[in-house]
């Protein structure tokens, strides 16, 4: 049923990366009838690809950018020249990091979308409303936890927002760490909820249920038990017969034409031949980094000079708590329970901020051992090893997922000096927290702590709470509003410069939420989907 | 676990290093076996992490070979310093060699020997390290492609 077309045929939509967005685009389009070429920097693996191999995916990258290929540049000031430093790091495959994420899905809260009202400006921060609600966004959100699959028990956070319906599937078994985290919860009187994970906790839609393998967070399902694009959206959209994923074609340029129109878009194929793809429209989902970047490299969609501003990192804290019996974190999926207590910025802190609480292990045994225990501890020898054997299977983790304030200042744009393997200036990225943030984590890391201390941790430490130089969530630097003055897309994820464009991923988050941005990126690709699918037939992209 | 016990078998019967002469390969061995000792349960020695750190430095970790050259350099100057009357590092006694680690674990060098035995230790043992079940005897790793619920002390407790 696949397809394939010709570059000189002008097709309807070329969509750049199939990740979490993608994917969605990939699916929706095709299957309205609309002619897509779907172009993936990465390689198309299958779940017989995967591998429990940490030393190849966690420590080698296997499924990430990596320096060798792509080099970038980081610092933290607009002043400082930038050094070599990998600091946007995402998934590079066919399903991008839907693959290997978490596969916590969460939604953003109806007052995510309005906080700069409620909260009135913060100094030092590009704090904005959305152009658009929770209401607005709720349909989709529902479409996609119902395309996906998603395990979750409704009704069970008290401070989500209205939902129109229920999850498809019930949620996963709970872990020992997540019921040693509800029990240290309740007793504070928290409400802690069944975590929401794009996992199979049933079979559906022809894919088989999660087998409690272990190795979720970074590595790819082999089970497609994981509801990534790759497993649940992709194989659809070929089956339409008018989608063609084009993997390992690495895109230099977005083409436009006397007025201003995309025409064309031009890439690199597995050989490094450059290719010129036709098409009538362009839909950008490249992920927060690498979309301005190739904004910025086509030096279009940006009169209000905003492409690639207002960055926002992945910010959290992380705790770990050492007990009794086995937890035996090393099975089943990452996060079983969370807190959603202390996600609203609360003024009488003193600081804007606000985080979800989960029980969770990220860690793999080499990674455990170490980089897990305390850092104030032994880290070599026979104490050190005899940390490693007790702590184990005896630990349980939570991690703190933060909000990060925009600043117009951190932001990805173009290395002057520094180029990847194609030639191609490198991403230089720029960064520094506001310092509310750092106040936040404080706050949040103590909420952790109580928690472990309330469900019976018999020693507890942290992770170190570093200044934030990587992020494997890149967001806001493609800001969506209604003034193309102060914006870059609209409130459809549609450029307010090149008309026939869309940029639908990360970069289009106004606010961050409390990370976890995956479902509301993938709620945001339906409902432009939906929008384009509507428009298109009558003319009117 | 059949998997890893193919692979340690195979790679057990290699013989000869990729890049090491047999001379550095035991120096090596002993500084691996002074960051996880085996003391009851299997260490570095046993678990194969020289042949991890031998390939490494053959194939995905070439660029790695002048910083162990010049590491191994520094760390030999300092066991003469320390003791002048010894005539390697794999002939020094475990406490002597403890010592001996002491005197570098703040170098970049010794972060990389740690990584190196980290993903030996735990890595998989096609990479010739990890051997005969290594990480999961010391971990206490039920090894498994597949797990059922109750997968810990607490949700059995829970679940009862």
């Amino acid at each position: 049923m696949s397809v394939s077309y010709r570059p000189s045929e002008e097709v309807d939509f070329v969509v750049i990366g199939a990740g979490a967005a993608g994917g969605v685009m990939a699916k929706e389009l095709s299957s309205a009838g609309l002619r897509v070429v779907v172009l993936e920097q990465g390689p198309y693996l299958k779940a017989k690809d995967f591998t429990h191999d940490e030393v190849d995916v966690i420590f080698h990258g296997a499924l990430t950018n990596g320096e060798s290929r792509q080099p970038q540049t980081f610092r933290k000031k607009e002043s400082e020249v930038a050094k070599p430093h990998m600091t946007a790091i995402y998934a590079r495959l066919v399903g991008g990091g839907s693959v290997h994420f978490t596969a916590n899905f969460w939604r953003f809260h109806p007052e995510d979308f309005h906080e700069r009202s409620t909260l009135g400006a913060i100094p030092g921060a590009s704090l904005a409303d959305w152009p658009i609600t929770y209401e607005e966004l709720e349909p989709f959100y529902t479409k996609a936890e119902w395309e996906l699959g998603v395990s979750g028990l409704a009704g069970s956070n008290p401070f989500e927002g209205p939902r129109s319906k229920p999850y498809p599937l019930p949620p996963m078994p709970v872990k020992s760490s997540g019921v040693l985290f509800e029990r240290g919860a309740r007793k504070l009187g928290l409400h802690p909820f069944p975590a929401p994970v794009a996992v199979l906790s049933k079979p559906y839609q022809g894919r088989g249920a999660c087998t409690h393998c272990g190795y979720c967070e970074a590595f790819g399902c082999e089970m497609n038990a994981k509801s990534s694009t790759l497993a649940a959206l992709i194989p659809l959209a070929e089956k339409t017969g008018k989608c063609e994923i084009r993997a390992e074609s690495y895109v230099q340029k977005i083409e436009t034409d006397r007025k201003g129109r995309a025409n064309a878009v031009i890439y690199f194929d597995r050989a490094g031949k450059s290719i010129r793809q036709r098409t009538k429209a362009v839909v950008l989902c490249a992920n927060g980094a690498e979309s301005p970047r190739l904004l910025l490299m086509s030096g279009i969609a940006n009169s209000s000079g905003l492409v690639g501003r207002h960055l926002m990192f992945d910010i959290g804290a992380y705790a770990m708590g050492l007990f009794e019996h086995e937890v035996n974190e090393y099975k089943s999926i990452v996060v079983t329970r969370v807190v959603h207590d202390f996600y609203r910025s609360d003024p009488k802190r003193g600081f804007y901020g606000g985080g979800g609480l989960d029980s969770r292990m990220d860690f793999t045994p080499a990674s455990f051992a170490g980089f897990a225990l305390p850092s104030n501890g032994p880290q070599w020898g026979s104490e050190w090893k005899r940390a490693i054997r007790e702590s184990f299977t005896h630990t349980a983790g939570t991690m703190a997922h933060c909000s990060c304030l925009s600043r117009e200042q951190n932001s990805v744009s173009l290395d002057p000096t520094h180029k990847d393997a194609w030639g191609l200036p490198a991403i230089r990225v720029t960064f520094e927290s506001h310092p509310d943030d750092l106040k936040n984590r404080v706050f949040q890391l103590e909420r952790q702590m109580e928690i472990l201390d309330a469900a019976g941790a018999r020693k507890r430490w942290n992770l170190p709470l570093d200044d934030i130089t990587d992020s494997v969530h890149l967001m806001g630097t493609c800001r969506m509003g209604n003034d193309p003055r102060t914006s870059v897309v609209d409130r459809w994820n549609r450029s307010h410069d090149v008309r026939n464009l869309f940029v639908v991923d990360g970069s289009s988050l106004v606010t961050c939420g409390r990370q976890q941005p995956t479902e509301t990126i993938q709620a945001l690709a339906y409902r432009a989907a939906d929008y384009i699918a509507k428009a298109a037939p009558r003319g009117e992209i | 676990m059949m998997a890893s016990a193919c692979w340690a078998g195979i790679l057990n019967a290699q013989k000869s290093y990729r890049h090491f002469d047999a001379t550095t390969a035991a120096e090596v061995e002993a500084l691996t076996e002074a960051i996880l000792p085996g003391d009851g349960t299997p260490g570095a020695r046993e678990a194969g992490v020289v042949w991890f750190v031998d390939g490494a430095l053959a194939t995905f970790d070439k660029g790695l070979v002048p910083a162990y050259r010049s590491g191994l350099a520094d760390v030999q100057t300092r066991r003469k310093r320390l003791f002048p009357n010894s005539v390697s590092i794999a002939a020094l006694t475990p406490t002597e060699c403890h010592t001996l680690v002491a005197d570098f674990d703040k170098t970049e060098f010794f972060s990389t020997l740690r990584m190196h035995t980290l993903l030996g230790f735990f890595g998989h043992p096609k990479y010739g390290g990890n051997r005969n079940g290594a990480s999961a005897k010391l971990l206490g790793f039920e090894e498994a492609h597949l797990y059922m619920p109750p997968f810990g002390y607490y949700d059995r407790e829970a679940g009862q």
